[in-house]
């Protein structure tokens, strides 16, 4: 560690520099000011890898937290709005953030201004030994917001081979009333100063269950945390921040539709069948903006299914998805940020409000021990899927293959929002991994299947763009390209769904989950 | 991978730890991540950037290898610019290389952990020949050479030049370049003729500003950023960093 971050309390900047000189010789570098802009993604993927990403002056720099080292730098003239990585003219920190954050964009977190008067502590010969920042701290989380002052701050930065000036420095300074250790980056602190939470947003669903909890009140739970992810991420959906925002609230409708259909005797009938109808609704309103988001995103990987020569002739593809991308965009605010959606997520979250409530008349599992009713549900749906895949040969038609797939996601949310809170680890986590094993040969076949019709229904508009024929061809050599490959994961599945539905597997199942 | 410069020559009084220190200076300030090594037992570079003279362990110690050279690395004052100080122990270098099998190999082996770490590795050498020189020249990319316009001098270079053969290859300069002097002019003029190659085309002028900067323990654009010293070494260091991308 090379640097110490103090509180100083109540303690302005002047009485600081005062304290510092008390303690040791120092030669005054001045003050001034500066703007810092904290960036991450919405998910604080930077954060949690031990990285900031800070905008000062025209530079926009890397650093690692532990020792507050430079990991690279671009220029970048101001933080106006989402930053996307593919707009970074630095190829290598534009690599290393990739490789941190994904295709997230980086978003201003927090704006901190800094009153810093630097100050170099020296020895006997004059040399700096630790360098001094005294920081008056404001903070605030949008240019124009009201800022929260975090008071005084003390950075000491040490000097390379000077390590034990700099500890004594601090051990000095941390005998003063008052001072103390900063328990947290600058970032962190400042945030939370703000009111926010450092940590961000988490699509995780992490409720806590025990086997004797009423299935109401575990569906409640659950749905509720599910209902928060969605709120998070639709604004960031509506903004178009970056795709995951959307993908994100999807898994969320999703899953709360699997929680509706397989937990549907704990809710009441009628009322149900309007909030899954609901849902239903919200879950394609914004899968086309999603399938999109997923063919430009594997464009790259598509080209490369394509002899070389050919890659530049589907540049009009690209442009005619992208086109409806943004026409899709334009449809998806209008419904998201619609009386429609705001009323069915008031609705719903009126309904796990009062859910525990409500008479149980026709809802006659709500009392049933949620560690029962999920195991039964378990083995219903392994039971169900194992009986779907042994009919599925190689003449059967390619929507066998998908329903079993739908089967395999009400399993895996059954597993993933229940079972493993609820079962023992050493039978839900392999069961988990074969399943995802079964389910990825099944997601590829599908996927394939999407990209094929997607691209087929696009040929009109790709021809009459400029290089409309010639794309047209190499879109010829695309399509062949992936009919082979989703053939090439309908050969995968016997072996796969062996896996999931052999014999050891079944008898576990039906031991653990009775 | 990182350069590894030596200001070196024979003669001592020329301007090596001026050069080694000022060029260092540059180099950082340039964005090159930079370490001066002072490998002089009087330690002048040390004192420019006010560094206590002292190695754990001393030279000794450092050349066994037990503990990693960048223990002793100090940060100077120059972002991007840290020292390998002087100590005293160093004027019994020759004997301690001797010690070793291969002794001119040495200081390379104590230099290649810190070769990742650095762009540009600058040598500040004692003036002798000597089993210390001979590591240098086996460690060094590059000798800058100091040269004062007198036959003296001159003849030491002479000798210094034939003595290396092409690796590492010889950058000399002219120091404490008098243009008023005829005899300056002269002697110059014969030695850039006879050896085209080695002599760089910057020269370090005669000037308060380098003597001063004992006194002022800097580098002469921190005190005298506009002086005709100071856009003399960094000419010198732009000529430099150019031979060095033609090689």
């Amino acid at each position: 560690m090379n640097a110490i971050r103090l509180l100083a309390g109540q303690l302005d900047l002047s009485a600081a520099a005062e304290l510092l000189s008390a303690s040791a010789a120092i030669r005054d570098r001045g003050c001034r000011e500066r703007e810092l802009v904290f960036l991450d993604s919405a998910d604080r993927l930077l954060r949690g890898a031990g990285f900031d990403a800070v905008h000062q002056g025209h530079w926009l720099e890397l650093r690692s937290r532990t020792d507050g080292t430079s990991r690279g730098r671009c220029r970048l003239e101001a933080v106006d709005g989402p930053l996307r990585l593919s707009s970074l003219q630095a190829p290598e920190l534009g690599g290393r953030l990739r490789k941190l954050v994904g295709e997230r964009a980086l978003l201003a977190v927090i704006r901190v201004s800094l009153q810093a008067w630097s100050i170099d502590v020296l020895d006997e010969l004059q040399k700096t030994v630790v360098r001094v920042e005294l920081q008056g701290v404001k903070a605030r989380t949008s240019p124009r917001g009201p800022s929260a002052e975090l008071g005084t701050l003390i950075h000491l930065q040490g000097l390379r081979g000077y390590e034990p000036e700099l500890f004594r420095l601090g051990e000095r300074l941390l005998e003063v009333p008052g001072v103390v250790l900063a328990g947290e980056p600058l970032a962190d602190q400042a945030l939370r100063a703000c009111g926010g939470n450092p940590e961000g947003l988490s699509s995780r669903v992490e409720v806590a269950l025990s086997p004797d909890l009423r299935a109401d009140a575990a569906a409640a739970a659950v749905s509720r945390r599910l209902l928060e992810v969605i709120e998070d991420n639709l604004p960031g959906a509506v903004e178009d921040l970056d795709p995951e925002f959307l993908h994100d609230l999807r898994v969320a409708v999703r899953r709360t539709r699997s929680v509706q259909r397989e937990l549907k005797r704990v809710f009441p009938a009628v009322e149900l069948a309007r909030h899954r109808d609901a849902f239903r609704w919200l879950q394609r309103v914004t899968g086309e903006v999603r399938d999109l988001d997923v063919q430009l995103g594997e464009f790259d990987e598509l080209l490369g299914l394509v002899p070389a020569a050919a890659r530049p002739d589907l540049d009009p593809l690209r442009e005619v998805l992208l086109r409806r991308r943004q026409r899709a965009q334009e449809r998806l605010v209008v419904d998201l940020s619609g009386r429609r959606t705001r009323a069915m997520l008031r609705d719903w979250a009126a309904l796990l409000e009062d859910l525990v409530e409500l008479p149980r008349e026709d809802r006659p599992d709500s009392a049933t021990p949620i560690g029962r009713l999920v195991a039964r549900r378990v083995a219903k749906v392994h039971h169900r899927m194992v009986k779907m895949g042994r009919e599925i040969d190689e003449t059967s038609p390619a929507g066998a293959l998908h329903d079993l797939r739908k089967r395999g996601k009400e399993l895996r949310y059954l597993l993933e929002l229940f079972a493993v809170r609820l079962g023992p680890e050493s039978v839900v986590t392999p069961m988990v991994k074969s399943l995802k094993g079964l389910q990825d040969v099944l997601g590829r076949h599908q996927d394939r299947q999407v990209q094929i019709e997607l691209i087929r229904s696009l040929a009109e508009e790709v021809a009459e763009r400029p290089g409309g024929p010639r794309a047209l061809v190499a879109m010829g050599a695309l399509l062949s390209a992936l009919d082979q490959d989703e053939q090439a994961a309908r050969c995968e599945f016997t072996d796969r769904f062996s896996g999931f539905a052999g014999r050891p597997q079944r008898k576990l199942v039906k031991e653990t989950f009775r | 991978m990182s350069r590894v410069l030596a200001t070196y020559n024979i003669k001592g009084g020329v301007g090596k730890t001026s050069a080694a220190v000022n060029l260092a200076y540059l180099a950082a300030a340039e964005g090159a991540r930079t370490l001066l090594w002072d490998l002089d037992p009087q330690g002048a570079a040390t004192f420019l950037l006010r560094v206590r003279p002292k190695i754990s362990g001393g030279g000794r110690r450092l050349l066994a290898l037990k503990s990693p050279a960048s223990d002793s690395v100090k940060e100077s004052d120059h972002p991007g610019l840290d020292l390998l100080p002087a100590d005293f122990s160093y004027r019994h270098m020759d004997l301690a290389l001797d010690r070793y099998k291969r002794p001119t190999r040495r200081l390379r082996r104590v230099l290649d952990p810190l070769r990742g770490n650095y762009d540009v590795i600058v040598l500040d050498c004692p003036p002798s020949i000597s089993l210390v020189s001979e590591s240098v020249f086996e460690a060094a990319d590059a000798l800058l050479v100091p040269v004062i316009p007198a036959v003296l001098p001159i003849r030491t270079f002479e000798q210094l030049a034939g003595l290396v053969d092409s690796q590492p290859q010889i950058l000399a300069f002219f120091s404490m370049l008098d243009v008023t002097r005829p005899l300056h002019r002269e002697l110059a003029a014969r030695l850039r003729a006879s050896h085209p190659k080695a002599l760089l085309g910057a020269a370090i002028p005669h000037s308060d500003e380098v003597e001063r900067m004992g006194a002022e323990r800097a580098v002469v654009a921190e005190f005298a950023p506009k002086s005709r010293a100071a856009m003399a070494y960094r000419a010198l260091w732009w000529d430099i960093r150019g031979r060095l991308r033609d090689a």
